[in-house]
């Protein structure tokens, strides 16, 4: 008998008890065997004998233990790093702190700096950065460059990671394509669509059959990217796709080329919805809802039933599924208003918020400047539940700053919480405001914190440390010596801890990337003399 | 030395310390920031009109700072190392104020009478028959309480284990608390451990039956105890909860001088405020094991700190016994330098622990290096590979993710106590760095 079955002779009596059956002690040879006949042969109750052979060869099995005989699988390695890594202790211990406690702004800075420069996490940062992508969509696609082969090769490991366990960063882009994951996909699609576009549909339209919903979504959005006439076709089938999101997406592409047939047949689908009236020397534009559905609105991706918590009635809805489809600049020409008065028209009609809804998703999917300059300045808050800083995002910069600048300068410090809130949406997470604009941002929070705004403002000290991971890091040095005082409560001085601990991590992540650039230059300058 | 930042948090006493440390990183709220080679000291802004003085002694490290926090060390002392880490070019290398070179003499004053005791209690005449007579009337309550263990443990088998649930906890409980009022806390700890596992289907179904053999077994040692070697003894007398004093190991112990490197540690709480200390070291030299096992009440620390990755030139006293793990570290001075991973194979290993179980069946745990072992979970198991064996990995969720960052499915050495069943993995290295256990 062999050691690892000694307990199947003992384990019947021992479980059942041997009042009620007897045991065999089981059969060894050597030494062990010898002892264990010793304590079956001596004068002793039979629980007694049971527990001292249980006893000897717990022992025994002890004093000769070893592991099972396997051998582990070596396709599982994590492959060579192609990419350094932040290898000063410093800046280790600021990524740390950014990853564990710092704002999501910073911690995208911190992901993108290295992903720009060349550079990787370092690898005690890897479980921390992957809980955080975990946990926050918006800095997958940024962390995914930055993870190296190691932190590809940890996602792996962890079911809650599998988002970022993707291919090799050295297959070739076919390989990449096939093993990749979906943020590895969108940005190869992103990356093809720059230069082939016509390739990358080519590409995308072999898979999407394939695809759960949430990914067709992430790949056909990459459409945008280059858009053009070409890709009406693929996106006309699009209008009928079981998801609902997808249905949409498409129809907020197709919106963007006039030309193509679906925005010619949504055209005729919504002039006779539109007429002038005459009222004595005047002449005024009216709109009506639809009275019925349409028998091709569900191939033109227009849905007939309302969501259960649409504010909308019936044809308000309708109306507003079908001015979605219809270019913004169509209604310029076609009542020969400016954006202005359109807004202004629009909000006085019966039809407001069916018109201005839809106008508002139009500018989001696209933006025309002149027609979000209208609806920013009549922002109808009763009719838009968010707030303008969401279009205003994706304004050109100059734009956006002009109005938050403005908006600083009038409401300022009575209401900063509330500007802030606005500037911050105003900032997507991977764009920085202007020196000009950061240092008057500066100027205003650096106020704030010394006029003890902080003590009564829940608000505002949540917003400050995220301001100043949104600020251009050259606005940054006048913060640098910025300290509590020993009265602050410990609210307050976690708040001043946080924005110093913000300020040096973006100093240092620019110092790197600054390192870096002269590294590159030098080394430029070494291969070209000249 | 200088530690590293993980260093310096794992001598955190909790989670919260570790944290509250990290929140105090910063220079602005240190007015005075100084080291030189034995200390290193600062002054932290607090909530207070003065400013919290704090200091650390780099022979150890050892800790001493004026606020009021109980734990141990506090956060002011480990927010100073971990700056220290971080850049210690920001500290000024100058004297030492008056605040640091009184507490840094205090120190090696208390050192010196320490061991001035130590010498004197050690040569102090005792009186053998008192001494004797103690031990005796000890021996004969454990020996009543192992007899009546006995018979219990008898019924248990007699009327089987198959039907025993969580809810015959309370009983087993009564016979533990038994055990501690005749001052055999070790065995009920013993009788604890197994009632915890009753109804624990997941266990392998032998598991309750070896732990009470073996309770048995121990019961025949301590009735046949007359007639068992000293050493033998001495094992047994451990085992049941009776521990030998620091001054007796000290007077009987012949210190054993080496270079000890510190190849892991874990901090373990038991019975509530009550910490348990492990720090595992091996012997350059002598390639000998040790333990320095320590508890802490409260939070309060432990005096000393022994930090992974380091190696400290100092004698070691064990305590008596076969097994020759447990030992006190007698030095008054310490010389501390980095160190590397000892490298060894499997077998040697086994061999050891075959050995160690040979000379005294009581050890708990096995200290084992595993080396070019490959970390893998499979099937949700976490199991290590290594010289052509797999063996169960325990870690914990916290610890999991950064080993096998470390690893990467690469080779690495790694350092865990053996209980049987499972290595518990302690620390490790590999080519691209450290990890060590973090419980906090």
């Amino acid at each position: 008998m062999t050691m690892a079955n000694v307990w199947n002779q003992l384990l019947p009596a021992a479980l059942v008890g041997v009042e009620r059956q007897s045991f065999m002690p089981p059969i060894v040879d050597g030494d062990i065997g010898t002892l264990i006949r010793t304590i079956e042969s001596e004068d002793a109750v039979a629980a007694k004998k049971l527990l001292r052979i249980a006893g000897v060869l717990s022992i025994c099995l002890e004093a000769g233990a070893h592991g099972v005989a396997a051998v582990a699988n070596a396709s599982t390695l994590a492959g060579a790093e192609s990419r350094p890594s932040v290898i000063d202790t410093a800046d280790i211990a600021l990524v740390d702190w950014a990853l564990r406690d710092g704002p999501l702004r910073l911690q995208h800075e911190v992901f993108a700096t290295l992903a720009a420069i060349g550079f990787r996490l370092p690898y005690a940062c890897l479980p921390l950065a992957l809980d955080v992508a975990s946990r926050s969509v918006a800095l997958r696609p940024a962390l995914q460059s930055v993870l190296g082969e190691r932190g590809h090769w940890l996602a792996q490991q962890n079911e809650a990671w599998r988002f970022a366990s993707g291919s090799a960063e050295t297959l070739d882009v076919d390989s990449q394509w096939m093993e990749g994951n979906l943020e590895q996909r969108v940005k190869l699609l992103l990356d093809e669509r720059a230069i082939n576009p016509a390739h990358a549909r080519e590409r995308l339209m072999k898979i999407l059959p394939e695809l759960p919903a949430r990914e067709r979504l992430e790949l056909v959005q990459t459409l945008a990217t280059n858009l053009s006439a070409a890709d009406a076709a693929l996106l006309e089938t699009l209008l009928t796709d079981r998801s609902r999101d997808v249905r949409q997406l498409a129809v907020m592409l197709l919106v963007r080329l006039p030309d193509c047939a679906h925005t010619v047949r949504a055209i005729v689908r919504i002039k006779p919805l539109l007429r002038q009236e005459r009222k004595l020397l005047r002449s005024r534009w009216m709109i009506d809802a639809p009275a019925a559905a349409g028998d091709d609105w569900k191939a033109a991706g227009i849905e007939g039933e309302r969501a259960k918590n649409e504010s909308l009635g019936e044809r308000g809805w309708w109306l507003y599924q079908l001015v979605r489809q219809i270019p913004l600049n169509w209604w310029n020409s076609e009542t020969g208003m400016d954006a202005n008065a359109l807004i202004k028209w629009a909000l006085d009609s019966d039809w407001a918020e069916a018109l201005i809804r839809a106008w508002r998703d139009i500018l989001m999917a696209e933006i025309n400047i002149a027609w979000a300059d209208a609806l920013i300045e009549q922002w109808p808050t009763k009719l838009l539940h968010d707030a303008p800083a969401t279009l205003l995002a994706k304004m050109p910069f100059a734009k956006r700053e002009h109005f938050l600048q403005h908006d600083l300068e009038q409401r300022g410090a009575a209401t900063l919480s509330s500007v802030l809130s606005q500037t911050l949406i105003a900032c997507p997470l991977n764009e920085y405001f202007s020196e000009k604009f950061s240092a008057s941002l500066m100027k205003t929070a650096l106020e704030a914190l010394r006029d003890k705004k902080l003590q009564s403002d829940y608000w505002l000290r949540g917003q400050l440390p995220e301001l100043f991971c949104a600020v251009n890091s050259a606005a940054l040095s006048a913060a640098i010596n910025m300290q509590s005082t020993e009265d602050d409560p410990t609210a307050v001085v976690e708040t001043f801890y946080s924005i110093e601990k913000i300020v040096r991590a973006r100093l240092a992540l620019r110092t790197l990337k600054a390192r870096h650039a002269n590294a590159a230059d030098s080394n430029l300058s070494r291969s070209n003399p000249t | 030395m200088p530690l590293t930042p993980d260093q310096v948090l794992a001598l955190a006493p909790d989670a919260a310390s570790a944290k509250a440390a990290r929140g105090l990183v910063t220079p602005s709220q240190w007015p005075t920031l100084g080291a030189n080679e034995k200390a290193v000291w600062g002054e932290c802004q607090g909530s207070g009109a003065k400013p919290y003085q704090t200091q650390v002694d780099q022979d150890g490290p050892t800790f001493k700072c004026s606020c009021p926090s109980r734990k141990f060390p506090c956060k002011h002392g480990l927010a100073l190392l971990l700056m220290y880490a971080d850049n210690a070019a920001r500290f000024n290398n100058t004297e030492a104020p008056l605040w640091v070179s009184e507490w840094l003499n205090t120190r090696s004053e208390k050192a010196q009478k320490k061991e001035e005791k130590q010498r004197t209690d050690a040569a102090k005449p005792v009186d053998p028959e008192a001494v004797e007579r103690s031990a005796a009337q000890r021996w004969s309550r454990i020996e009543n309480a192992a007899a009546d263990l006995q018979r219990w443990l008898c019924d248990q088998i007699d009327r089987g284990l198959g039907g025993l649930t969580a809810q015959h906890r309370p009983e087993w409980e009564t016979i533990a608390a038994r055990l501690v009022d005749a001052q055999a806390p070790g065995l009920a700890s013993r009788v604890r451990e197994a009632a915890g596992d009753l109804g624990n289907r997941a266990l392998p179904a032998e598991t309750l039956l070896r732990q009470l053999g073996t309770l048995q077994l121990v019961c025949d040692a301590i009735a046949q105890r007359a007639h068992i070697p000293t050493d033998a003894l001495a094992d047994l007398r451990t085992f049941v909860g009776w521990p030998f004093e620091r001054a007796d190991v000290i007077a009987v112990a012949v210190p054993v001088m080496d270079r000890w490197l510190v190849i892991g540690q874990i901090s373990e709480e038991r019975d509530g405020k009550l910490t348990e200390r492990r720090v595992w070291l091996h012997g350059e030299r002598t390639k000998r094991r040790a333990l320095l096992l320590d508890h802490s009440f409260g939070g309060k620390g432990f005096e000393r700190a022994w930090v992974n990755g380091t190696a400290v030139e100092t004698a070691l006293a064990f305590f008596p016994g076969a097994a020759a793990l447990r030992a006190l570290a007698v030095s008054t001075e310490y010389q501390i330098s980095p160190a590397t991973f000892p490298i060894t194979d499997l077998p040697s290993e086994w061999q050891c622990v075959a050995q160690r179980v040979a000379a005294c069946p009581w050890v708990p745990l096995h200290p084992m290096l595993c080396c070019d072992a490959i970390a893998m979970q499979i099937d949700g198991g976490l199991y290590l590979y290594a010289a052509g064996e797999r063996l169960p990995l325990s870690v914990g969720e916290a610890n999991l993710w950064p080993l096998l960052t470390l690893s990467g499915g690469h080779p690495i050495n790694v350092m865990g106590e053996w209980d049987g069943q499972a290595l518990r993995a302690l620390a490790a290295e590999g080519r691209d760095g450290t990890w060590q256990r973090n419980d906090l």
